[in-house]
């Protein structure tokens, strides 16, 4: 395979306007020195990977053109994920293509980094490594992120030729409640396997599934298809957290009990369930339960949790009525003092309601039995300070930036004779480092890790590495290896070779296609263990001061951002949060009272107080949280890290205690009263919220369960229309669309259109972040964000509904995109015919007409064009946004747009465009489902569906067709070409 | 086999039959990515009764057509003569830009496609010295080093433009690229930034006029 780089264009790389035919321009092209196997320039190539951005190992595929990666779409064969995608593995690319990456080996030195040789770096580490293994055993430590596989087995075997041991797995978010929850109940010491597909009833204990628990992407799939409407069935989900974010946005119920007795409230539940004669429990085990749980009454749980009691009867009647039902617990939000009490809790519940072995189900092995417990962390982090380790080889993980400040880490790191990063990018973490070796990103490198069991999933590179001088650490530890006179790795010379060891060309090509070897994995069976009790209820602690006023500080993984590693990619970071819509920035969430209270409003700077440490942040005041709790994402508030995170935000984890732990040793970031104080200071919010109510106009509608039942819809606005206005608007819109034609309408056309299940839709707006790079869209910044000039042409809408005093209200969510109206408002007021209808239903948006009048803007009611106000395309614009080699994902079937230009969503008309012509030269007939927009293709939920509404099988023309369909805006006789369909909720008892 | 092989392989026997008369010289892609032989050959004018012999009239050190006073285009790295490849020796321009045929870009020939025949090819002058532009080639694809040819067409990068398309119909690749047969040195002819060019030709042939067929 040679793959080498083809029409490298000297100048303009794919950017901006060309000349023209000019011959004197200079540009070159240059041919390969020897042709491609496989590559075909102007046709992609895909290649089969696994999504590293989180230790969940999505299947995906990397779309390449001309041998640059330029798409990340998932892998439908892979059995995590079926081909979906959420934006943290779309925004992979930024990763591999951020301009700030490590491009060559450095060396610290008192004056600063300096740059050393491979060949001066591998000497030095393999000297150290020979004193440290001299000097006793474990001497040595190698620190990675979750891993699994032939690399990490690898990794444990080139640690041991050193004669250590000191092998750390670390994560963050290393869900050791749950794995500690199952030992003590079931007496397994793993991480189940859930089944929210088949779950009648979902019920989470602060679970965010649908945003970075466990293994996202698959479990939204999963969610959408068991809570979606069809058939007048659908999944009923009760969230239960003291703050509601993007998961419990989906909740049909949301209730909100005291941080920290989510634990209780779950044996409150169990015990109904129990004393409602419906636990599936038979014998002396019977008898056990029973017992156990006779003291949880309603009347006790509903004090402590401040939850009513007829809701809890009533959630532990439809718990057991629902077969089966599925509860989960051991979201890092509410990881507290009693967190593996909480997880055990919910594993007596769904072992009660007869959950365990159906949707929830143990596997002999499981990904995360191996990662690495916060209490091991802090461990090696009081060996460095004791001086026990020598050398320290940190990968592909920043302790640095994740661990609580008060752990001390920065101080203990120091006393470590030689500290080695393998990183990508220089993170907090390698900038302590005396070595900082640049590793290759996982697009680049080879790989196979075991994200689930049954799964081995293969990595391998898209492409030659975007730097010449970074390498695969494994190729760099055998390269010390060799130095140092070890023999590690049984004779592999590379990574590749460790990767492929064992298997015949053949098998390896196989899984490189398919993206790896999969094998269903037997569940085992498990049953309570007798002492199950030994986990009881007990109250968390929270440090500080409890007074009657006092506030606990909810520090929460972002959905974008996660434990902080996707900070440094610019798409992630314009990606607004889907509660509080503000992007580039972080914040406080603090409820309506609690600001009045307080005196404060959005944008107020305060000092947020903990006995451990203080950060300024504005506010914003967000009803999803309880009145005793103030809400803070985990994520910003690097030291380093790009460009793009650096000195951005704070980190909420320096008001953690590093010794706030619950019994599985894992950090508690749950644990502290904070306390509030003005500075005086404002900031204005980068946020992308308008109104955050409807005020009437219907835009997102919504339908109770029993309306769904019976026929009912929410109406919108246009009920109200006389059959006059009808008449007079229908024959305003007809003439309208006669003097916008320019198309050819003569012959037979398809209508491309588009449906939006509402109630298949989560908002994890994987959707917006796969359009950024597949329409080259510029990621604008913050101060550009502040003046609303953010270039999302696909948006989630986030409203209100309901009074917001209580837990008793909705949020509605929509993704707002152009609607490619039949009868658009904005094509008439083209003075250029920039904006003018396709043959084929389109909004057609031709930017090499527009003249940048924005009088379509003006006359969006959708408000989904958007001007480009500055050259993002342009090298030496300020607001520059494809520094080199962010150029290189651009997607070269799709024009960069200039200054003074109008841009919008047109349904990805390339795709559509490029599977027209294939299928011509093909001479076959477009199928439905051939021609899938980027927005569709990624979502987790299916909600998306597009196809030719003038093909009555199509999929799109069935859905459209739905009772639940309706048009955003209807009332303003658009006539868009997007039907959405109103999300049912399972409201009220079923 | 690789691909690049075969492309070796091909021309060594383009070299080396004396007639492939009605044999495609492009190499196989298989059925689905079409590559149709004839159709771009089509407005060549063919000189009197060769037929389609690839290498009629091949009498190396002689009869080149003769080069103008004045040369019109950009010199290039290499002075590479279609009016000899393509004109006088009449290969197929899908020969060497064989991704015309399948795929929306056309390629410039990879170097070993030269190789393939120039492995065996000098084409001494007539005083029986070696071709000095051949040795340029050589040298450049012993270094494994890219030709840097100075591009010559090329559309505004809001147009996109199916070639494939335009083959499979069978247009003549001299449509916009003029009697590239008939030129020592490559010039354009055309301004391809003019969409009036490409709209009269749909118009006439009532094909698409929509904006975005190609604007997108």
């Amino acid at each position: 395979m040679e793959r080498r780089r083809f029409l490298e264009v000297a100048g303009a790389a794919g950017i901006g306007v060309a000349a023209g035919c000019a011959p004197s321009s200079g540009e070159r092209l240059l041919p390969y020195v020897n042709e491609s196997d496989d590559l075909i320039p102007g046709i992609p190539e895909f290649y089969a990977s696994t999504c590293r951005e989180c230790p969940a190992g999505c299947g995906i595929l990397v779309k390449t053109r001309e041998a640059r990666a330029i798409k990340v779409e998932g892998n439908p064969l892979h059995p995590i994920g079926h081909g979906k995608l959420c934006a943290r593995g779309q925004a992979a690319l930024q990763g591999l293509y951020d301009p700030d990456r490590l491009k060559q080996p450095y060396r610290h030195t008192a004056r600063g980094m300096e740059p050393v040789t491979w060949d001066e770096a591998i000497q030095q580490v393999a000297t150290a490594l020979g004193a440290a293994e001299a000097s006793g055993a474990d001497r040595v430590a190698l620190v990675t992120g979750a891993d699994s596989g032939v690399l990490d087995a690898f990794y444990d075997e080139w640690l041991a030729a050193f004669r250590s041991h000191r092998r750390l797995r670390y994560e963050a978010f290393a869900y050791e409640p749950l794995r500690e929850a199952s030992r003590l109940t079931f007496g397994v010491a793993a991480v189940p396997e859930f089944d929210f597909a088949s779950a009648q009833y979902v019920l989470s204990f602060g679970a965010d599934f649908l945003e970075t628990w466990l293994s996202p992407v698959e479990y939204a799939r999963q969610f959408a298809e068991a809570h979606r409407y069809r058939d007048g069935r659908m999944a009923r989900f009760v969230a239960v957290e003291p703050r509601r974010g993007l998961t419990a946005f989906s909740a049909d119920e949301w209730i909100a009990p005291k941080p920290g007795t989510e634990g209780l409230l779950a044996l409150g539940i169990a015990a109904g369930v129990v004393r409602q004669g419906k636990a599936v429990l038979a014998g002396g085990e019977a008898d056990r339960v029973r017992g156990f749980l006779a003291r949880f009454t309603s009347r006790s749980v509903a004090d402590a949790t401040g939850v009513a009691e007829d809701v809890i009867d009533r959630v532990a009647r439809e718990f057991a009525a629902a077969k089966p039902s599925l509860a989960v617990a051991g979201g890092v939000a509410s990881q507290h003092r009693a967190a593996t009490q909480t997880a055990a809790a919910v594993n007596l519940l769904n072992y009660v309601a007869g959950n365990v072995g159906r949707t929830v189900r143990f596997h002999a092995a499981s990904p995360w039995d191996k990662v690495s417990r916060y209490r091991d962390a802090a461990a090696w982090v009081a060996a460095m300070n004791a001086g026990a380790v020598d050398v320290a080889l940190v990968h592909g993980t920043n302790p640095a930036f994740t661990l609580p400040a008060t752990a001390g880490f920065a101080d203990a790191f120091r006393k470590v004779r030689l500290k080695v990063a393998f990183a990508s990018h220089l993170d907090e973490t390698a900038e302590l480092c005396d070595l900082v070796l640049p590793d290759l990103t996982p697009l680049e490198q080879w790989s196979a890790v075991e994200p689930a069991a049954g799964v081995r999933s293969f990595v391998q590179p898209a492409m030659t590495p975007v730097f010449d001088g970074a390498r695969q650490t494994a190729d760099v530890l055998l390269a010390i290896a060799a130095r140092a006179g070890k023999a590690v790795g049984k004779g592999a010379t590379s990574a590749r070779e460790l990767v492929a060891a064992g298997m015949t060309p053949a098998a390896l090509e196989q899984a490189l296609q398919h993206g790896g070897a999969f094998v269903p994995a037997p569940a085992e069976p498990v049953r309570l263990v007798p002492d199950f009790a030994r986990v009881t209820y007990q109250a968390p602690a929270f440090d500080g001061d409890g007074g009657p006023e006092a506030l606990v500080l909810v520090a929460y993984p972002s959905a974008s951002l996660f434990d902080g590693r996707g900070a440094n990619k610019g798409w992630l970071q314009e990606l607004p949060d889907v509660a509080t819509k503000i992007a580039w920035q972080s914040w406080v969430e603090v409820h309506p009272d609690t600001a009045r209270r307080l005196g404060v409003a959005n944008g107020d700077v305060v000092t947020v107080t903990s006995p451990h440490g203080r950060v300024e942040a504005p506010v914003y005041v967000y009803p999803g949280v309880r009145r005793d709790v103030v809400a803070m994402p985990i994520g910003q508030g690097h030291t380093a890290y790009g460009r793009n995170a650096r000195n951005r935000g704070v980190n909420p984890l320096a008001l953690l205690g590093a010794d706030a732990t619950d019994v599985s040793g894992a950090l508690a970031f749950c644990s502290t009263h904070v306390t509030l104080a003005k500075t005086g200071r404002t900031v204005p919010l980068a946020t992308t919220e308008g109104s955050a109510r409807q005020l009437g106009r219907g835009i997102a509608r919504a339908v109770s369960l029993a309306g769904a039942l019976r026929g009912e819809v929410e109406p919108g606005p246009e009920a109200t229309l006389t059959d006059a206005e009808r008449t007079a608007v229908a024959a305003a819109a007809a003439s309208q669309r006669a003097r916008a034609n320019i198309g050819v309408y003569a012959k037979a056309n398809p209508k491309w259109e588009m449906t939006v299940d509402l109630s298949r839709c989560t908002g994890c707006q994987a959707c917006v972040t796969a359009c950024y790079a597949e329409n080259n869209l510029p990621v604008v910044g913050e101060q550009q964000t502040l003046r609303h000039r953010g270039m999302a042409w696909i948006r989630l809408e986030r409203y209100y509904e309901g009074d917001t005093a209580g837990t008793d209200w909705q949020v509605r969510q929509i993704p707002m995109l152009c609607q490619q109206c039949e009868n658009a408002p904005c094509e008439p007021v083209c003075p250029v015919y920039a904006a003018y209808h396709t043959p084929d239903g389109l909004n057609g948006q031709v930017y090499n007409r527009c003249v940048g009048t924005r009088y379509c803007a003006n006359n969006c009611p959708y408000k989904v064009r958007y001007f480009n106000w500055w050259d993002y395309g342009r090298d030496g614009d300020p607001y520059f946004s494809f520094a080199e080699p962010l150029n290189w994902q651009l997607n070269p079937d799709v024009t960069v747009r200039t200054k003074g230009v109008m841009e919008k969503c047109t349904f990805c008309v390339q795709r559509i465009r490029y599977a027209q012509n294939d299928a011509k030269v093909r001479k076959r007939d477009l199928a439905d489902g051939d021609i899938t927009p980027a927005c569709a293709q990624t979502c987790p939920a299916e909600a998306i569906v597009f196809g030719d509404a003038h093909d009555p099988g199509s999929w799109v023309s069935r859905l459209k067709e739905d009772a639940r369909g309706y048009y955003a805006l209807g009332m303003l006789n658009t006539k868009p070409g997007i039907t959405y369909l109103e999300r049912v909720i399972a409201d009220g008892e079923a | 086999m690789k691909r690049s092989s075969y492309m070796i392989a091909g021309g060594v026997l383009l070299c080396s039959a004396a007639a492939l008369a009605g044999v495609s010289l492009v190499k196989g892609q298989g059925a689905e990515r079409r590559a149709p032989a004839d159709t771009t050959f089509s407005a060549l004018p063919r000189s009197s009764g060769v037929g389609f012999s690839s290498l009629d009239g091949v009498r190396p050190g002689g009869d080149w057509p003769r080069l103008p006073g004045r040369l019109k285009g950009p010199a290039q790295p290499i002075f590479y003569r279609h009016d000899v490849h393509a004109g006088q020796y009449r290969i197929p321009c899908l020969y060497c830009h064989n991704n015309a045929a399948n795929s929306w870009t056309v390629n410039l020939p990879s170097e070993s496609t030269c190789m393939g025949c120039h492995i065996v090819t000098s084409a001494p002058d007539t005083a029986g010295n070696p071709n000095a532009e051949i040795a340029k080639l050589r040298d450049f694809y012993a270094k494994s080093a890219s030709i840097p040819w100075v591009r010559i067409n090329k559309l505004p990068e809001y147009a996109h433009f199916p070639h494939m398309r335009h083959v499979a119909a069978g247009l003549a690749c001299q449509t916009c690229h003029g009697n590239i047969q008939q030129m020592p040195r490559v010039f354009p002819v055309r301004d391809l930034s003019d969409m009036g060019w490409c709209t009269s030709c749909h118009m006439q042939r009532g094909v698409t006029r929509d904006c975005t067929a190609c604007h997108f």
